[in-house]
């Protein structure tokens, strides 16, 4: 092996080690994200990150069909998380969900993962516009209880 | 270094910048939806300049070669399909995008009245 060829294996550690920081730096993300989204969207660039840092690994390390094969299991696995963890944590409007069961809001919650901030940012704005709307409507209270299902829910 | 490991070393630093600016723009982007045009644009261009850089290596191999070309069109497929379902999944939650604060400085500078701007 001459010299220059291991030049090149020194410019592929350095950046390895480029992209180890900026893995480092996106797990800021994972961690401050005020919603749960932004943490997946930050895990989707982390392993991204990784499949690249494996890559350079076997190529600097001369094994690049061995590493080659570890990231694409990794790639594999990096493309189902997200995909099923949005599914997971989707919560839609009118309280319905891809598999048909009830919106996630109205299922049971696991203690520790559900806290996301989307939900409980959510549940404050329900809570002041629904303060504002009996502030302003009164004694209509009682008329718009009856048609609900007036123009107003046809949104 | 061979011609060939100068251009593969060159077009490998150029995706390191892309991935760098990608990550860094997940920091400091204001809402999802920016942070998600980050990750889903940026860092596929960051791959693809990486992985380009790489088939230039002069030890790649036949089979090395065949991996890193199959692991890079799987990943180019599959990284903005994996972020553009995260998005819509928090479009359905009912995540707002960002938008101008401050409504009034905004209509003042585009000399609006009343939020309704000259036509």
């Amino acid at each position: 092996m001459s010299p220059f060829d291991s030049s090149l294996d020194t410019l592929l550690i350095v950046a390895m080690l480029v992209v180890t920081l900026m893995i480092a730096v996106g797990l800021y993300r994972v961690f401050a994200g005020p919603t749960v989204f932004d943490r997946l969207v930050a895990v989707a660039l982390v392993s991204v990150n990784g499949v690249v840092v494996l890559v350079l690994l076997g190529f600097a390390y001369e094994r690049a069909s061995l590493f080659l094969d570890i990231a694409l299991g990794f790639a594999l696995l990096a493309f189902l998380l997200p995909i099923a963890l949005g599914r997971y944590f989707e919560d839609r409007d009118d309280g319905t969900s891809a598999d048909g069961l009830p919106s996630p809001r109205s299922r049971p919650s696991p203690q520790g993962i559900v806290p996301h901030g989307l939900v409980s940012e959510r549940a404050r704005r329900e809570q002041e516009r629904g303060l504002a709307e009996h502030r302003s409507s009164g004694e209509d209270t009682g008329r718009r209880d009856a048609d609900d299902t007036g123009p107003e829910d046809a949104r | 270094m061979s011609a060939l490991g100068i251009v593969s070393i060159v077009l490998v630093f150029v995706g390191l910048f892309f991935l760098v600016v990608s990550t860094i723009a997940l920091l400091i982007m204001p809402d999802l939806y920016t942070r998600a045009h980050a990750v889903a644009k940026s860092e596929t261009l960051a791959l693809l300049m990486i992985f380009g850089g790489l088939f230039f290596h002069p030890d790649l191999d036949i089979h090395a070669a065949f991996r890193l070309v199959f692991v890079l069109v799987f990943s180019l497929i599959a990284n903005p399909a994996a972020v553009h379902a995260l998005v819509r999944a928090a479009r359905r939650s009912g995540a707002e995008p960002w938008t101008i604060v401050d409504q009034e400085g905004a209509d003042a500078e585009l000399g609006a009245v009343d939020g309704r701007r000259p036509s």
